[in-house]
């Protein structure tokens, strides 16, 4: 028995191209071989051209659906909007920072209005996760196996143990779509996909109208150069609070080892994973690894480590959307990734990730 | 060809150019060795795997030259794995070459595919283990042409003996681990 089954195909694929190749070569005379190719390539671009024709004839129209069960499709999730982006001007950070005055003086008016992490216990479902995480996470689109239970108690960070049994602290836990995404250096990963799992407690819908009017009487003491940014960033930054406070249908990524101890991410929605945002650092069994989310289609990832002492890049493939690189040393600063790039089957660049 | 099971390593790869069972023979012969050679050489599963696939698919495109009276089948393999291993080091990523010029899919693993890998160096200590039990003639050739990378000539010099034995001794000492880690996957 083989190991790599699928490679001694391959290889037994190639061995007919290889040598169909060299009997061609065989029986035709070089002159004979060069004009014929010159033909089947007069009849590949006249070909190609009927069929770009053809295709835009019969493009299907907007709005086709794949088939169900396949690529799930739904209306898109609030993504968060960027308040500041990657280089934002001093000004800027400044007019922010006012608008951020303006909601600490109304939180102190209105307690109910302090941003709080969420403290009860995980709820489960029956129902099924958001379209947008079914679109792009396969291995929640396969059928539920065995492996995929979580084992009996979880410990997270700081070695405290999971309440309610062994779930994370996250609302809607679709529980028949928890999945063990891979196996790998004695440890589990495994996806659990949720209706909500943003940490934050909503707040009522009156700390918005509270912060506009704590900016109002905060205005006439804002630098009057900053004033008209202010006021133009005030939207933006109501939209960033709003999203804060929906619920976000999301997955969180537990790495555990087989006593049920190791790292529970949670927070990351299909918009995080579609952007590369989901990479982690730990290693429940004592191998130090990066690890993260991938969509459908990335095959492999190339791992570039930050800092001085980088060293050089590491590809690993992405099983059942997740992807770990091992890590060969434990220290603070390693492990952190300057950027990553995403590849295809076929090796092409679907992705560079470079704000990591 | 005698038949796959019965046919030595140079008259499998000899037919392998022409014959695809011949090829799948010698694939079956190597996969482990080359699997489990790769995987202690780096310490990771994907990259033995990803060497292995670029390893045979070289062997595949090269087999119509090779000649059994410059190099045993096996020693020819792990020279074509040594020099594979030296460019990915040297480039700091796998080569995919000879697979890209076959027009090979790149091969899926997944962790099971992984472990597998794994066992094949952790479990038995294997492939050094195996190679402290060969014969001390067969060893010391192995030794310095496959892990050192000397050439016949030089080792000759130091064994006392004509290249042709070398030739031998790692043929046999090659086939004999072979052999041992197609026991223990048994």
């Amino acid at each position: 028995m083989t190991l790599l089954p699928q490679l001694e195909s391959e290889l037994l694929a190639a061995h007919g191209r290889v040598t169909g190749r060299r009997r061609w070569r065989h029986r035709w005379p070089g002159g004979v071989a060069v004009g014929l190719a010159a033909v089947v390539a007069l009849a590949v671009v006249a070909l190609a051209i009927v069929l770009v024709r053809h295709g835009q004839a019969s493009t299907p129209p907007s709005g086709h659906s794949p088939p169900v069960g396949t690529t799930p499709t739904g209306p898109t999730p609030p993504t968060s909007p960027t308040l500041l982006g990657p280089h934002p001007s001093r000004a800027r950070v400044r007019e922010r920072n006012y608008l951020i005055r303006a909601q600490v003086t109304a939180n102190q008016s209105d307690p109910a209005c302090v941003p709080s992490a969420i403290r009860e216990q995980a709820t489960v479902s029956q129902g099924s996760p958001d379209p947008s995480l079914l679109r792009i996470l396969g291995v929640l689109r396969r059928p539920a196996e065995p492996t995929d239970k979580l084992p009996t108690r979880v410990v997270g960070l700081n070695h405290t143990v999971i309440p309610n049994g062994s779930l994370p602290r996250v609302k809607e836990i679709y529980v028949r779509y928890i999945r063990r995404a891979r196996w790998r250096f004695g440890a589990g990963y495994y996806i659990v996909p949720a209706g909500d799992v943003n940490p934050l407690r909503p707040v009522p819908a009156r700390c918005a109208a509270e912060q506009q009017d704590a900016l109002e009487h905060e205005l006439p003491r804002i630098p009057a150069q900053l004033r008209a940014g202010t006021l133009a960033l005030e939207p933006l930054y109501l939209a960033n609070w709003r999203y804060d406070r929906l619920p976000h249908p999301g997955v969180c990524l537990l790495a555990l080892n087989s006593t049920g101890g190791g790292d529970v991410g949670c927070g990351m929605t299909a918009s995080d994973i579609e952007s590369g945002h989901t990479v982690s650092t730990g290693g429940p069994t004592g191998v130090p690894v990066a690890y993260g989310l991938v969509p459908d289609g990335v095959a492999t990832v190339t791992y570039y480590f930050a800092g001085r002492h980088a060293g050089r890049p590491i590809t690993v493939h992405a099983i059942g959307n997740v992807f770990i690189v091992p890590l060969r040393r434990r220290a603070p600063e390693y492990g952190f990734a300057a950027k990553m790039v995403w590849r295809s089957a076929t090796g092409d660049v679907i992705q560079t990730i470079g704000d990591l | 060809m005698r038949d796959a099971e019965s046919a030595t390593d140079d008259e499998v790869l000899a037919a392998a150019a022409s014959d695809p069972r011949a090829f799948s023979a010698f694939y079956r012969r190597y996969e482990r060795p080359v699997l489990a050679y790769f995987r202690r050489r780096t310490g990771d599963a994907e990259l033995a795997a990803d060497l292995t696939a670029e390893v045979f698919a070289a062997a595949l495109a090269a087999c119509p030259r090779y000649h059994p009276h410059r190099a045993p089948a096996s020693a020819w393999l792990f020279a074509i794995a040594q020099h594979k291993l030296a460019r990915s080091r040297r480039r700091g990523a796998v080569e995919d070459r000879a697979r890209r010029r076959l027009g090979m899919d790149p091969i899926r693993l997944d962790d099971a595919d992984l472990e597998r890998i794994d066992e094949l160096a952790d479990s038995p200590d294997s492939l050094m283990r195996m190679l402290d039990e060969l014969p001390h003639d067969q060893r010391e050739a192995v030794r310095a042409r496959v892990l050192e990378e000397r050439p016949y000539e030089e080792i000759a010099g130091r064994l006392r003996c004509s290249p042709a034995v070398v030739r031998q001794r790692v043929s046999r000492g090659l086939a004999r681990l072979r052999d041992q880690l197609g026991e223990e996957a048994r």
